[in-house]
């Protein structure tokens, strides 16, 4: 479902800096997988190459064998608003309006019917549990609310593919799971490819398949077995053997 | 929520973001419609103002529209770069370019509509005020009364509906970039500290220098062939100061860490460096602008004074009567009607005459050269007040020319070299240089004791001169009575100064008026310039100073940080502007061989001194709201 194939990014300055070199990956439909690495080993970036907010130096990001690099600036912004959904560790929601009206602004921007944009939100509400707060404004709730409204906004229009930068970044171990467990179910429910970045091995834990890169190149990857304790520790012991120090992983970025 | 629905929550539940950019607008707009109420009145179109001053009216309404126009697009770009980050979001979730230009549209006119109507109603209240004060501080009552500017209010709204549909149209140029990331990103990343080279800082203060050189150094006719080369030079001059210069000493500055690591010093200079960017293109419209107002008022301002002070040296007592070529007989009659008019009007007066004898002088410039009796001199000089003189037997005291005289120092002077000869061919020699005002006299004199008086030779010439120094009666029966006797006698025999610095006032007074207000819409729009500039960066100095304070920042240096901040912002383009001004001025009291420092003094002065005002109240404002936000 998407391909990225010897993608390379390369940082144009007084110091050229390549931040991802030759990283080849390949997401099946329906599957979840996680992508870890240290503080600047290239994983946003790698993200960012994905969601079509930052553009490879060389090589190419195939979606469904179409390249929406190439796209006009018009289609990209319709393939935004169709095929993803992006979740951010500030959750960057528009304090400007409501949670229900962040939540439908794809489908608003697509010009849809507000009667189909109700019901839509309505729906994916109850399955966030995020029903009670649809009239609040993004400052009235918390963190793990906002994330969840966030999560929200990116599924709404049934997006191909979901991608997540360090989505538990900023909220507390009781969130975190919550969410995570959230994007699981999604994952599993409306078969929706997701793509994950982060730090933490427990929420990395919820996933298929860890991608681990370092200094910008593949280092190694696991498939998660039965059961997600075991999983869990095998994603620290691949964490301590890449060298990293652990407190690097910790769940709590500094 | 359909598009045009969330279109229009943004811009209402965002107001303090918005507010900033509609509160420049419309005070853009009322500035323009206060101008357009004048412009339009009808004392232009049926009095019997010239068409000059029309055509001034018409290149002054230009050069605000020009001006508003920048300053509109410029508040526009720095409001939507303070949103990049929004724009960023909303690309991300899917928003088309042509939807982000639709939307920034659909709020500008939105801002653009209500601007404009608010600011054409301020503007009515505004116009009325300052008809007011017009009233009360110039003499132009009868002239220009307020009135329902019908044609304003439709110029204004057109010009401005206009204006911010073009502008809406640059959006695009501001949102070129395709790079999603640098938009997203955009309030984490720095503008970047501008360079600075040491050539074009070296070349910032050559231009200066020589363009206040040479405007200091020219004199007369070459004031104007100097003029436009001067102005160009200092302009270019004081682009590089602010981009250049300032870049560069804040860096020297900053290389030492002796004085950047010093207490506060590291917060005010990096932030100095990091805003100078953005802050020069301010910095060095605002000191233009400034200078403008400041030249432009001073100028009218010191030409009233050269016409006023003129005719008060010319005719320092109230009414004067100098009969020339009139019957003894009629210079009786004459007398009684001046006493009875007087006498009418409920006007006490002192009065006195004198017999003024014009001699021969060689070598004296005009030929015919006036010496007064002592007595007959301090006589005069006790009805003004003045000081009186005493001219010892066998000298003669010189008077200088009057300030009218366009002559050069030493040349006044000359009567002192001339000894005056008498009748028993003994010389006179002047001792004694004054100044003064006592007799009406245009070019310099002798006074010589009375005795010597006695033996001088016959007068070519005698003059009668017949004063009346009011003590008691109102100001406004003065020039009543004065207009009178004016329109009474032949032109030239007879002065009423009151009466003739009224008249100076009224002709005068509605161009000063209109010369000073625009003067003053200049500078306020300076003023709001450093207000929206300091504001754009409210956001992120409250985060500076609240991560500052968790660290430990006492309230008196929090206050040190933003008092300097601010009078920097504040008066950096300021003292240059009045630098630039005063250099202006100096110019031109050259070119009129007039002195105008007590003029310039004042006129800057009190720029200055409003400057200073305007600077305590938004320090004041801003001071409160970064500790509303770190405490």
């Amino acid at each position: 479902m998407l391909q990225v194939k010897n993608v390379s990014k390369v940082y144009e300055g007084k110091i050229a800096y390549r931040a991802l070199s030759n990283i080849d990956l390949a997401l099946e439909k329906g599957e979840f997988v996680a992508i870890m690495g240290p503080s600047g080993s290239g994983k946003t970036t790698l993200l960012n190459m994905v969601a079509t907010i930052d553009t490879p130096t060389t090589g190419e990001v195939l979606i469904e064998g179409s390249n929406p690099h190439v796209l006009s600036r018009n289609d990209l912004a319709k393939f935004r608003r169709r095929e993803l959904g992006f979740v951010f560790q500030e959750f960057n929601l528009l304090y400007t309006l409501t949670v229900e009206e962040n939540m439908v602004l794809p489908l608003t921007l697509d010009g849809k019917r507000v009667k189909e944009m109700n019901e839509k939100a309505k729906t994916i509400a109850e399955k966030l549990g995020i029903s009670g707060i649809m009239g609040k404004r993004v400052h009235e709730i918390s963190g793990g609310q906002a994330q969840r409204a966030a999560i929200a906004r990116a599924m709404i229009h049934q997006p191909k593919l979901l991608l997540a930068d360090e989505p538990t970044g900023n909220l507390d171990s009781k969130a975190s799971k919550d969410v995570m467990g959230m994007l699981e179910t999604l994952n599993k429910n409306e078969n929706t490819t997701t793509m994950l970045v982060t730090h933490d091995p427990q929420a990395a834990s919820y996933a298929d398949r860890v991608v681990f890169i370092q200094d910008g190149k593949f280092y190694s990857e696991i498939h998660r077995g039965k059961s997600r304790q075991t999983f869990f520790q095998s994603i620290i012991d691949t964490l301590s053997l890449m060298g990293g120090d652990d407190r690097d992983f910790s769940s709590v970025r500094g | 929520m359909t598009f045009r629905q969330f279109a229009v929550n943004n811009v209402l539940r965002n107001k303090r973001l918005y507010a900033a950019y509609f509160l420049s607008s419309l005070f853009t707009v009322m500035v323009f419609f206060t101008f357009a109420i004048f412009a339009f009145h009808p004392l232009f179109f049926e009095g019997d103002i010239r068409w000059q001053v029309l055509y001034g009216m018409a290149v002054a309404g230009g050069i605000i529209y020009v001006f508003s126009f920048f300053f509109v697009l410029y508040s526009m770009s720095s409001f939507l770069q303070s949103r990049k980050k929004e724009f960023g979001l909303l690309m991300m979730q899917g928003m088309s370019t042509r939807q982000i230009r639709l939307m920034v549209f659909m709020e500008n006119m939105l801002i653009g509509f209500f601007a404009t109507l608010t600011g054409i109603l301020l503007g009515l209240v505004f116009a009325k005020t300052v008809l007011l004060l017009a009233e009360n501080v110039l003499v132009i009552e009868e002239t220009l009364n307020f009135y329902f500017p019908l044609w304003a209010i439709v110029v204004t709204f057109v010009s401005f509906i206009a204006l911010f549909l073009l502008i809406s149209l640059f959006v695009s140029f501001i949102l070129r970039t395709r790079k999603l990331v640098d938009l997203i990103k955009s309030d984490k990343q720095s503008k970047g500290e501008p360079k600075a080279s040491v050539t074009l800082a070296v070349i910032a203060v050559v231009l200066l220098a020589a363009g206040y050189a040479t405007a200091l150094y020219v004199q007369g006719q070459g004031v104007i062939i100097a003029m436009l080369p001067v102005i160009i030079v200092v302009v270019i001059g004081t682009y590089l100061l602010f981009t250049q210069l300032s870049v560069y000493v804040i860096r020297r500055l900053k290389g030492s860490k002796g004085i950047f690591w010093r207490k506060t010093n590291m917060v005010l200079f990096s932030d100095l460096s990091f805003r100078m960017k953005d802050n020069a293109r301010t910095f060095f419209m605002v000191a233009i602008i400034s200078t403008v107002a400041f030249s432009a008022i001073g100028t009218l301002y010191g030409f009233q004074s050269y016409l006023t002070k003129n005719l008060k040296e010319m005719n320092p007592y109230t009414f004067m009567y100098s009969p020339y070529e009139v019957e003894d007989n009629q210079i009786q009659e004459h007398t009684e009607t001046v006493e009875e008019i007087l006498n009418n009007h409920d006007i006490q007066t002192e009065t006195a005459s004198a017999e003024l004898d014009y001699f021969e002088v060689e070598n004296s410039g005009p030929s015919e050269v006036l010496i007064a009796k002592e007595s007959e001199y301090n006589r005069f000089a006790e009805l003004l007040d003045e000081e009186k003189v005493d001219a010892a037997e066998g000298e003669a005291i010189v008077v200088a020319d009057s300030s009218r005289v366009l002559i050069g120092a030493s040349k006044k002077e000359r009567l002192l070299d001339v000894p005056i000869e008498l009748t028993n061919g003994e010389l006179v020699q002047p001792d004694q240089f004054i100044s003064s005002v006592v007799m009406p006299e245009m070019y310099s004199y002798y006074i010589v004791d009375d005795e010597t008086f006695e033996a001088l030779p016959e007068p070519v010439e005698t003059k009668t001169r017949l004063i009346w120094q009011p003590t008691e009666g109102s100001e406004e029966a003065i020039i009543e009575a004065g207009g009178i006797l004016q329109s009474q006698f032949p032109p030239g025999l007879f002065s009423a100064i009151d009466y003739s610095i009224y008249t100076i006032n009224k002709t005068f007074g509605p161009v000063l008026f209109i010369g000073l207000f625009i003067g003053i819409v200049f500078f306020v729009s300076a003023g709001s310039f450093l207000y929206f500039r300091l504001y754009s960066d409210l956001d992120q100095d409250k985060r500076k100073f609240k991560s500052i304070a968790k660290m430990g920042l006492t309230d008196k240096e929090l206050k040190k940080v933003i008092n300097r901040q601010t009078a920097l912002l504040f008066f950096a383009p300021i003292v240059v502007a009045l630098i630039h001004g005063a250099v202006a001025l100096t110019a031109l009291s050259n070119f009129f061989d007039y002195n105008l420092v007590s003029e310039s003094a004042m006129v800057l002065g009190s720029f200055a001194g409003i400057q200073i005002i305007y600077f305590l109240v938004v320090r004041y404002l801003y001071t409160k709201q970064i500790r509303r936000a770190v405490l």
